[in-house]
């Protein structure tokens, strides 16, 4: 079966949903010409590869201190989480678009 | 940073920057919450395109969804955390007109340029601060938040020879982003002549300074100007006031064919001496009693005080209302900057 991807902004997705049988790889290698990739956008790109999955700590806060403030209105979502890629960031806010405006 | 002396750069917030610090993402998120943390204590300017605050409004409330799924909580987590950098980041403003000045190509990322553009049209010297190599490739000056506190980009402060003696964009710095809304509203309803604005401004000026009436009018020099026709200050009248303010406050009494009689300030306060002030008006007494003609006040009736209040004092009221009292003289205040000011 050929798949369709689109790349953009640092992401890619399908063109169509597809729906894996549970057995099936999920990870899959695609090659682009090194001719059209670009040097990226991440600034700090070792950053989106940390991962805290297993264990997340809250951020470390002092009396009066801004971080207290947040930890203080994120109550027990005060961790500190995964870094994201400018793509990352894209997608999500391309998600959430569609979710609120195409009523998905 | 015991000093509390603001930068002269201006901080610009990206989108990615702010999400990282309000949600605690990647291993640099530390740099963007104590880079707003300064905003906060005053030690650097910061701001925010006003279009990414949607954008971190959606991206926030997405994650936070995720998270708890529960759209009610996230939204009310989202809307809490952008109140709170809010309380101390300025927005930078968009009128509509600003994509029409895009130099943007196909695919480009209208928002960053959007960063770019409002960064150059209303600040002096911004600094963005982000992780989106982009800004590099356009030459726009934009650094990592690790890089700017790092390397202390933000943190060049003012040479003291720099200082200006009148520096008005201080106050405006402050209050753009409400002066622009305020500017805004003005052009949409179009009452530019005794608008509603100007009933406002007038009772809350009145209730402020507490007194039953305040009239505004175009200019200091036409507050004076009515303020001496009230009195029917006119020809054969001296006016008595400091020579230390702007020409205006002479100007008036002259315009009125009134003579100002200048009274020497007080090297102190810099305001109008009430001794000097009690031996002018001698010289007045003394002149009407000699008919001395070589003197300026001869034939002149002393017909008022004007004061003006220097550099956050106010005159020595007490002793100058007395000297009025006395002379059957009126006093008139001036005010300048230092509205509200009590004795």
């Amino acid at each position: 079966m050929k798949l369709e991807i689109i790349a953009e902004k640092g992401q890619v997705r399908l063109a169509t949903p597809v729906y894996l049988k549970p057995d099936a790889p999920h990870r899959f290698t695609i090659e682009i010409d090194a001719r059209f990739v670009d040097s990226g956008r991440d600034w700090m790109p070792g950053e989106r590869h940390e991962d805290w999955a297993s264990n997340r700590p809250a951020p470390e806060e002092k009396p009066g201190s801004l971080q207290e403030r947040l930890n203080s209105i994120l109550g027990d979502y005060a961790v500190i989480r995964n870094g994201s890629s400018i793509g990352d960031d894209h997608q999500m806010l391309m998600e959430e678009l569609e979710e609120r405006y195409h009523g998905q | 940073m015991g000093n509390k002396m603001p930068s002269r750069v201006q901080l610009v917030f990206d989108t990615n920057i702010l999400v990282d610090a309000l949600l605690a993402r990647g291993s640099y998120f530390q740099y963007g919450v104590t880079l707003l943390e300064q905003v906060r204590d005053g030690l650097v300017e910061g701001w925010v395109a006003s279009r990414c605050l949607t954008t971190v409004y959606y991206i926030l409330e997405r994650q936070l969804a995720g998270e708890t799924h529960n759209r009610k909580e996230s939204h009310r987590m989202a809307r809490a955390l952008l109140d709170e950098i809010m309380g101390f980041l300025k927005p930078l403003p968009q009128t509509g007109t600003e994509f029409m000045a895009l130099d943007a190509d196909a695919g480009d990322d209208l928002e960053d340029q959007l960063i770019v553009t409002l960064s150059k049209r209303y600040l002096k010297n911004p600094l963005i601060v982000t992780r989106d190599k982009w800004f590099l490739k356009i030459n726009a000056s934009a650094a990592h938040p690790k890089e700017v506190i790092d390397n202390d980009l933000h943190l060049d402060l003012p040479d003291p020879g720099d200082i200006p003696f009148i520096d008005l964009h201080a106050q405006q710095r402050v209050l753009q982003p409400e002066l622009q809304d305020k500017i805004q509203t003005v052009l949409c309803h179009g009452k530019y002549i005794m608008g509603p604005e100007v009933a406002e401004l007038e009772t809350r000026l009145a209730e402020y300074v507490g007194v039953n009436h305040c009239i505004t009018c175009s200019s200091g020099t036409d507050a004076l100007l009515m303020a001496l026709m009230a009195k029917g200050v006119g020809p054969g009248d001296a006016i008595l006031t400091t020579p230390f303010t702007f020409f205006a406050t002479a100007e008036v009494i002259a315009l009125l064919g009134a003579t100002p009689v200048f009274v020497d300030i007080d090297p102190r306060t810099f305001n109008m001496d009430p001794e000097k002030l009690a031996v002018a008006i001698q010289t007045f007494k003394s002149t009407s009693l000699t008919s001395d003609i070589r003197r300026p006040t001869s034939g002149l009736t002393p017909k008022g005080i004007v004061t003006v209040d220097l550099f956050g004092q106010p005159c020595d009221y007490h002793r100058i209302n007395g000297i009025a009292r006395e002379n059957r003289s009126v006093c008139h205040r001036r005010c300048r900057p230092e509205h509200g000011g009590a004795i």
